[in-house]
């Protein structure tokens, strides 16, 4: 193809290359119209920005939120997988006369808070250490989850413990006040000194 | 040195919105002469060139460094030219249903030397897309890959444009001359 600037005489296309007169003030009132653009956009941005910094602070605290309930959570769930620790207690509550064996007994309260325990016993020399023969009552709630039973003992029945569901053996406490009772090997009852 | 075009939109894009004025000062003549002869109106053309660089400061994060700015802002004005021939076209049709008649496009013409008036009717004459070929080419002074890219038309089709164009106006100027 040969040049196209031979296609149009010189003189049109100097013509049309002829600087256009504008009015004087045409480059400064688009400028005033880019300047307004501009300011129009930062306040869109400032806008904007402000809007994504709600929505982040509104997404850190549901964050934030979430962590903690799921801390909460896996707490709880950490908790709740280890063993309930139960509080076991034997209070000496006063002596009881058995007129058939002619014999003198210590009438020991036996109690102990076992969270979701469905069957607590009792087992010592007492009862030859049988886990069906002594068991203990539940509570009525709101303390559903202490268990107690009355059990009247001999001076020399000093070791016992309780069974909770059958495979978790707990040791009452100490006898502490029971001088006259032999050390304990397993466990034994306190006696009030009430 | 002077900073190329690119690196002017690179610093408008990093917040200098006065340094658009470097691009609007290269520029806006051939804006203004192109928008001029395409839509025959001064008062027009200075809207259109207006438009155009408010467009194009709005829309500058879309210029790609890989073409020219030229081609990408005549693509603004010859877009913003096309509506304002289009919105004059629906103009002129609902006076013509009115019944009000409008003068020709060249009408202004005797402010103007005999011979440029000439040259604007027949620049009137041609076909609009032989024109906005045209202008492009020797008003504008863009290469033909810039005016593909201000087109959206192939090189070759705007080739053949520009050929016709010239050999129309040859034709139109013979006749008024010998006329």
């Amino acid at each position: 193809m040969p040049n196209d600037r031979d296609e149009l005489p010189r003189w049109m296309q100097s013509a049309l290359r002829e600087p256009i007169a504008a009015r004087p003030d045409h480059v400064e009132r688009i400028m005033a119209l880019v300047r307004g653009a501009a300011r129009a956009n930062a306040r869109r941005a400032r806008i904007t920005r402000a809007a994504r910094l709600r929505t982040l602070g509104l997404a850190l605290a549901a964050s934030a939120a979430g962590v903690a309930i799921l801390a909460s959570s896996a707490r709880t769930m950490w908790q709740s997988s280890l063993p309930e620790p139960l509080e076991a207690s034997a209070t000496y509550i006063g002596d009881s006369i058995d007129p058939a064996l002619h014999d003198t007994f210590d009438l020991v309260r036996f109690a102990l808070r076992a969270r979701g325990a469905s069957r607590v016993v009792l087992a010592g020399d007492f009862n030859a250490w049988s886990t069906t023969r002594t068991p203990l009552s539940r509570s009525p709630t709101p303390n559903a989850e202490r268990w107690a039973a009355v059990v009247p003992l001999r001076r020399d029945d000093v070791r016992f413990a309780f069974l909770v569901d059958g495979t978790r053996w707990v040791s009452a406490p100490r006898a502490a006040d029971r001088p006259e009772a032999p050390p304990p090997s397993a466990a034994s009852s306190h006696r009030d000194s009430t | 040195m002077t900073a190329s075009d690119s690196a002017i939109v690179r610093r408008v894009l990093d917040g200098d919105t006065e340094a658009f004025a470097i691009l609007v000062s290269r520029h806006h003549a051939a804006c203004l002469r192109l928008a001029t002869h395409v839509l025959g109106s001064r008062e027009d053309a200075e809207d259109a060139t207006q438009e155009t660089f408010l467009r194009a400061y709005r829309h500058l994060g879309r210029y790609q460094e890989r073409e020219r700015f030229t081609g990408w802002l005549f693509r603004i004005l010859v877009n913003q030219c096309r509506t304002t021939l289009a919105r004059r076209r629906r103009g002129e049709a609902q006076l013509a249903d009115a019944g009000i008649e409008l003068g020709s496009w060249d009408e202004d013409a005797a402010e103007w030397a005999e011979r440029d008036a000439m040259l604007r009717t027949a620049l009137a004459r041609l076909h609009p897309v032989q024109r906005e070929a045209v202008l492009l080419r020797f008003s504008a002074d863009l290469s033909y890959e810039e005016m593909a890219a201000a087109t959206g038309v192939g090189v070759s089709a705007l080739k053949m444009r520009v050929k016709r164009a010239c050999a129309r106006m040859r034709a139109l100027l013979g006749e008024s001359i010998h006329a």
